[in-house]
């Protein structure tokens, strides 16, 4: 591998040697080395293969995606009484969509969403629109979760000792510990739950510990939460929830938040982030973000300056910047390039006290965080920007004290409720060996996971779409979630199931959750649940003064790497492992699928000699962890990066086995950062589904940047062609994404693959560039290799081309012209001769090459949206700008005066899109927002010299005003 | 064509007839067609692999969503070219020396054809829908789409494959009389008879053969052209950078020429050798047959020349950087590889001892035969693995299937070659008599 290493200098001058804009998409493709061509040289597969082991593996990933094996026999019912008509209602279609109202969570906080049920089957989730904090957006999270509604490995019925056994052995047994709780105050019980803001749950485990006052309660907290308790504790001497405002900001400075990065705040955040930007809002109405991060993120994306630094450096920059808005602290030593960047964000917080908000990552040390905390107090804007509220884990112990309890004996029984230690503790803690010490531990989850296996009894929770449920949002709203389906399996409600421990007779979820809101009347309860929240019930802000000074952190034990732990970009901290619509999306950043890497800097790339996809083993204090390196431009120097939720080997078919575990490396005092590490080339050479080898394009301008937002203009002249215009009729479709304002997170593919039955086709098949999603995030780097001066994403939907080669192409007529523009798709017409692909200068049609989704069982089709054709084999596919949204639309109109409302008709990306960068609507409409948009300077089409004319248009990014940092970054 | 030795009439009835009804190398002829059909079993496991499990067997993927059967089917569209255009264009111009290479060069091209002609309906997506390219008056009213080039192909490759089977057929008749005059059994007798079309040798008979002869030629040598042309447009009709250019209707047909000519030398040499037919096939036929080459080569690399003199004066970013990727990306092998094996060797034929020489020949002609797969390789992967938007770029790897097939189409075309070789005088006798002393 040695003779593979890239040569940094020597990629620097070939970028410098070219002139115009250069974007580039991966070193490789810089270092112009032979060393892909020979990994990729062809070899024979082994005759083992004819008969395909790939395709099997395709089959696994494809059979969990879309629920079966074991639910074939199951009916899928809306849980209302199932009464089925004798004589259908007037007006009643069975077949129509039905909308309800839920919430799904992450980490424990509330995603409001809506979710689409045909036939009593929910087929869809999207963001709520009477929700404030949604407004109908969602993130990739929540558009992904109903996948897991029909996951094949959820658990199915209660397991004891790994065996099935019933609900009533269950409760006999419980019978007898419960009796002995109770005479006892609990004594030796200990309750460990996953990150939770639930009302309902959180008053039922206060009801317990009332009942119990002996027995212990614990949280475990998601990578969202990481170490904000302890900071807010170190900085109020209570747990408390930060919130930020960013809509209230005008300048952000964020070390190491990735405020606008993945995480139940990404929502929120990005909505109002977004608020200002884009074509109607004034420069002067910007917000300003500047981030300084160590692993590149959205945040540092789409930041107006942005520095890389290594972990160990928060704290010195945090004293910087507290010093320099007076709040005390000695100042720092800084690096010159720190030094220039604190002096200017100092400068621009202390221009806007009360209108600026400084943050610092939750992962890092509770020091940092809570002289964080003293700076937003120094500028007054504590209860503007920035405030607090209740945190749900103020009377909780941490999963720290717990294993400390384990291990000291004092522990007889363990209830471990949606919550997976085993996998995500730190190794120091020894969660394992702590277990055995406990005479029953009871594991109540949505699988049989790695906990489970420990545990004597597995209990299956229900999915969120079955169950009663409240949650708060990010904006510390009250959410509900209501059931819209029948069980699939013998499981019950969280809160069913904790109302066990303490009542032999509990109520039921519903009656639980409603008694949790018994303030409501019947009414208000039933308003509640139409919007899908309780209006009124927001968190109100605690008033909080942060201690000062704040100490310093102990010195880290220095020499050797940094190693930081992040949560997967798309799995997150594992819980949606099993979930292939989030494996089969390439993480935003890194452009890779089915994996978790270690990341780090092409700098340290070079330094070990290793090329992207080689593994390396990653050391610290006497632990490993073997991974696959992978070059992250942009990476802070000497640091790499782990990610969680990976190494699994019981979450289900679609995620065990994926990836390095992170676990082993992490310590329980330094759970998310560490100094010290080593990290050294191993030899092992890791298959990486990507497709990575991009190149920069000299003279190319796919990504425009302007300085300032020119002058609208009328449509631009088209370029000459050959072929006489088509005829144009009706509504004439259209598409504009503004660059501006997309921070490629992510949810606009996963929404596409929801609507439109995008196939899964697992890790071999996008590692040989066939995945099949219609719409895709393309992320470009432009400038220095090592810090790149501006990373852009871009989406690529069809370009439905008004002169569509792809259209000319084909030999017969399978790919045609719609009088409305829309670039249509005939899959029945389909032969498959893939001339259109071939002609077309996007690459955006996908292929089956196999039949990725014939010979399912009959209950795979209660995923499926029944409005979109299921493909099969041989047959060409791509972006249809939801046609069927479209037709729809038409249909409804032609009901009544024939005309589509303006701006009515929303494709799923556009629809789920938190920051609105794709409007989708009638160009024939001159006053329709995408007409608006494409008058715009900022308009431009992508290869707009082939002539191809396409209807999907782009937006250019505007450069920050206050650019004078770019050089400097280099 | 005084200068060419000819045998007597009767020695090349004698000769050339004796082959099919007195084999004279019946051992290796059994070797060889052994070969070719364990090749054509390979190509039909590799096919019903194919039909079960649909084209993700290959390396095809998105850029690269053409691979092996496309360019493949190129390459054997190519070699089939030799045939008509020595037959046809040859016997319009009066160029008599081919009538001793005519007829197994006319075999040839039916073989390849057939080969060809698989290839883009097994690539199909869905091959059982193939004749919806056709336009048969369908219920739905739907019609084929008459702008696609891959339209105009099934046009262009239906014709030729019908209009060569027919000349060579026609060209065939009076030979099917002799081996029916002079084969001994009666099964013999009757198949040969049966095809033989009743033909008796009659003025009259050689009056309307000749007008129908060369009525056909006349329309099969424009087909030359324009087959290869049509082929090319499947690529230059997209906007692909390394497709979108006017030179590729020429270049295409002369590549086609330049291996169809190195094809027919190899199997004239072995034909001649393993059949002992050197009075008939003459170092002088080698000699011309390797002047052809060098001219038809030259104009090649004229092509190869012009196409990136087309790109770099063009100025354009993409262009430019196709032919970057070709002469130092991950397939530069076939690049090199093509222009090495096309034209260095070729250079040899500028003098006549290489021509006269047989195994010189042939080791060229082969070299031409590789280097114009690479170039054809070369021209499909390295125009689509890197296109417009760097975004999209990957690579192209083929797998054992993609192998497989490719291998198993040279038993498609070794099986009906060797059954040609073994049943049918493999040279017009009556065609060599004429320039014969009579």
């Amino acid at each position: 591998m040695s003779g593979g290493s890239i040569d940094i200098p020597s990629m620097r001058a070939r970028l410098s040697g070219r002139k115009g804009r250069r974007y580039w998409r991966a070193i490789e493709e810089i270092a112009d080395d032979p060393y892909f061509a020979r990994t990729l040289k062809s070899e024979f597969p082994a005759v083992a293969q004819l008969f395909d082991t790939d395709r099997r593996n395709l089959l696994k990933v494809m059979a969990a995606s879309l629920a079966l094996g074991g639910l074939a026999g199951c009916d899928v019912k809306r849980s209302d009484e199932a009464v089925p008509y004798v004589i259908q209602p007037d007006g009643m279609m069975p077949n129509d969509a039905r909308r309800y109202a839920t919430a799904v969570t992450l980490d424990g906080w509330a995603q409001p969403a809506v979710a689409t049920c045909y036939a009593g089957r929910p087929v869809r989730l999207d963001g709520n629109a009477d929700h404030p904090m949604s407004l109908g957006r969602a993130d990739m999270f929540t558009q992904a979760a109903v996948l897991d509604l029909y996951d094949p490995d959820r658990g199915q019925a209660p397991l004891r000792a790994g065996l099935e056994a019933g609900w009533p052995l269950f409760e006999t047994e419980l019978a007898t510990l419960r009796t002995r709780w109770l005479q006892t105050g609990g004594k030796g019980l200990a309750l460990l739950c996953g990150p939770t803001t639930s009302p309902t749950l959180l008053g039922q485990i206060d009801a317990l510990r009332r009942q119990m006052p002996q027995a212990r309660f614990h949280m475990a907290h998601g990578p969202s939460t990481a170490l904000r308790p302890q900071a807010t504790r170190l900085a109020f001497g209570q747990l408390l929830e930060p919130m930020l405002e960013l809509g209230r900001a005008k300048v952000i400075v964020s070390l190491d938040d990735d405020v606008l990065g993945p995480g139940p705040r990404q929502l929120r955040h990005s909505i109002a982030w977004a608020a200002h930007r884009g074509e109607d809002v004034a420069m002067a109405d910007r917000i300003a973000l500047h981030v300084a991060e160590v692993v590149p993120g959205h945040a540092g994306a789409m930041a107006d300056s942005r520095i890389a630094v290594a972990p160990s450096r928060i704290w010195p920059l945090a004293a910087a910047i507290a010093h320099g808005v007076g709040v005390g602290t000695p100042m720092a030593n800084l690096s010159p390039q720190e030094a220039i960047w604190v002096d200017r964000v100092v400068k621009m917080l202390k221009q806007h006290p009360g209108r600026s908000l400084f943050t610092i990552g939750a992962t890092h040390a509770p020091e940092a965080q809570a002289l964080g905390f003293a700076v937003n107090q120094a500028l007054g804007n504590i209860g503007r920007t920035l405030w607090f509220a209740p945190s749900p884990a103020q009377d909780f112990g941490s999963i720290d004290d717990l294993a400390h309890d384990l291990h000291a004996g004092s522990v007889e029984a363990l209830f471990i409720l949606d919550t997976n230690p085993i996998d995500e503790a730190p190794a120091d803690l020894d969660f394992a060996g702590a277990m055995k010490k406990a005479a029953i531990a009871i594991h109540a989850g949505s699988r049989p996971d790695e906990t489970a296996a420990l545990c004597h009894w597995h209990l299956p929770i229900r999915h969120v779409l079955e169950d009663w449920g409240d949650a708060r949002a990010a904006d510390g709203s009250v959410c509900l979630s209501q059931p819209l389906v029948q069980p699939l399996y013998d499981s019950r409600s969280r809160h069913e199931i904790i109302a066990l421990l303490g009542s032999a007779q509990p109520l039921s979820a519903r009656e639980l959750v409603r008694r949790q809101w018994a303030a409501l009347d019947d009414e208000q309860w039933t308003k509640a649940l139409l919007a899908g929240f309780v209006e009124g019930q927001d968190w109100q802000p605690v008033s909080a003064q942060p201690r000062i000074p704040v100490a310093p952190p102990p010195p880290a034990a220095d020499r050797g790497v940094e190693i930081v732990i992040r949560p997967d970009p798309t799995i997150w901290d594992g819980s949606r492992a099993n979930n292939a619509w989030l494996q089969e999306m390439p993480k935003p950043l890194f452009k890779m699928a089915w994996d978790n890497i270690v990341a780090m800097g092409p700098e340290m790339i070079a330094r070990l000699g290793v090329r992207d996809g080689d593994g390396v083993r990653v050391s610290h204090g006497g632990a490993t962890v073997d991974g696959p390196a992978w070059t992250v431009p942009g990476m802070a120097p000497n640091t790499i990066a782990l990610f969680l939720g990976y190494g699994r080997s019981k979450v289900g078919r679609v995620g065990d086995n994926m990836g390095y575990p992170v676990a082993p490396v992490r310590k329980a005092a330094t759970p998310w950062a560490m100094t010290g590490g080593g990290v050294a080339a191993n030899g092992v050479r890791h298959v990486i589904a990507v497709s990575q080898l991009h190149r920069h394009i000299e003279g190319d301008d796919l990504i425009r940047v302007v300085d300032t937002i020119p002058p609208a203009r009328s449509r631009r002249e088209d370029p000459p062609s050959l072929y006489p215009k088509w005829k144009e009729e009706g509504p004439q479709w259209g598409m504009v994404i503004d660059l501006d304002r997309c921070t490629g997170c992510g949810a606009c593919v996963v929404a596409c693959t929801a609507e439109n039955n995008v196939p899964v086709v697992g890790k071999e098949e996008v590692a040989r560039g066939r995945d099949m999603h219609w719409l895709r995030v393309d992320r470009y780097h432009e400038g220095d290799p090592v810090q790149p001066s501006l990373t852009a994403f871009q989406p690529v939907p069809c370009m439905h081309c008004e002169q569509a080669p792809c259209e000319m192409g084909c030999p017969v007529h399978a790919t045609v012209h719609g009088p409305d523009g829309i670039n249509e798709m005939v899959y029945n017409r389909c032969i498959g001769t893939r001339t259109c692909s071939s002609f077309c200068p996007y690459k955006v049609r996908r292929f089956n090459w196999f039949d990725y989704t014939k010979g399912k069982p009959e209950s795979v089709q209660a995923q499926r949206n029944p409005d979109v054709t299921v493909r099969g084999r041989g047959v060409m596919e791509k972006c249809t700008y939801c046609i069927q949204r479209v037709r729809a639309a038409t249909v409804a109109a032609d009901k009544g005066d024939g005309r589509i409302p303006r701006d009515t008709v929303k494709t799923a990306c556009q629809a789920t899109c938190p920051v609105d960068a794709i409007v989708f609507g009638d160009l024939a409409d001159p006053e329709s927002a995408v007409s608006r948009l494409k008058r715009s300077g900022r308009n431009y089409v992508l290869l707009e010299e082939l002539g191809t004319r396409p209807r999907t248009s782009y937006l250019a990014r505007i450069k920050p005003e206050d650019d004078d940092q770019g050089d400097e970054r280099a | 064509m005084s200068d060419i030795p000819v045998p007597s009439q009767h020695e090349v009835t004698r000769e050339v007839a004796d082959v099919p009804l007195r084999f004279p190398a019946r051992r290796a002829w059994w070797i060889a067609f052994g070969i070719a059909l364990a090749l054509l079993s390979l190509f039909v496991v590799s096919v019903v692999h194919l039909l079960m499990n649909g084209p993700g067997i290959w390396g095809n993927n998105m850029p690269v969503n053409w691979g092996f059967p496309i360019f493949v089917y190129v390459w054997w569209l190519g070699l089939g070219h030799a045939g008509t255009l020595i037959s046809a264009l040859l016997l319009l111009l009066g160029q008599e020396w081919r009538n001793a290479l005519n007829r197994f060069a006319e075999a040839m091209t039916l073989c390849a054809v057939i080969c060809a002609g698989i290839y883009p309906i097994i690539h199909l997506g869905r091959p059982w829908f193939l004749y919806w390219m056709f336009p048969y008056p369908a219920t739905m009213g739907v019609w084929p789409q008459f702008r696609s080039p891959l339209e105009w192909d099934i046009w262009a490759v239906m014709t030729y494959l019908i209009v060569s089977a027919i000349f060579w057929y026609i060209g065939l008749v009076p030979d099917l009389a002799t081996m029916r005059d002079r084969a001994r059994s009666l099964a013999k007798k009757r198949i040969y008879g049966l095809f033989a079309l009743g033909w008796r040798g009659q003025a009259i008979h050689w009056l309307r053969w000749k007008k129908l002869y060369r009525l056909m030629a006349a329309i099969a040598v424009p087909l030359v052209v324009s087959v290869h042309s049509e082929v090319s447009l499947l690529f230059a009709a997209g906007q692909i950078p390394g497709w979108h250019s006017t030179i590729y209707p020429p270049y295409f047909v002369l590549g086609a020429a330049f291996s169809g000519f190195a094809i027919v030398s190899m199997i004239a040499i072995v034909v001649r050798r393993a059949f002992h037919l050197e009075a008939l096939v003459t170092n002088r036929h080698l000699d011309l047959l390797g002047k052809v080459l060098l001219a038809s080569g030259l104009m090649t690399a004229y092509g190869y020349v012009f196409e990136a003199f087309d790109a770099l004066y063009s100025g354009d970013a993409h262009e430019i950087g196709t032919l970057m990727d070709r002469v130092g990306g991950v397939y530069l092998w076939s690049y090199w590889g093509a222009i090495i094996l096309n034209f260095l060797p070729l250079q040899g034929l500028w003098f006549a001892r290489v021509r006269n020489s047989p195994l010189l020949l042939f080791l060229i002609s082969a070299s031409v035969m590789i280097g114009m797969w690479m170039e054809r390789y070369m021209l499909l992967v390295t125009s689509l693995y890197q296109d417009f938007l760097p975004s999209s770029f990957g690579r192209y790897t083929p797998t054992f299937w993609d192998w497989s097939t490719y291998i198993g189409t040279l038993g498609l075309f070794l099986t009906p070659f060797l059954l040609f070789l073994r049943f049918i005088p493999s040279i017009s006798m009556f065609e060599e008599k004429e320039i014969a002393d009579g």
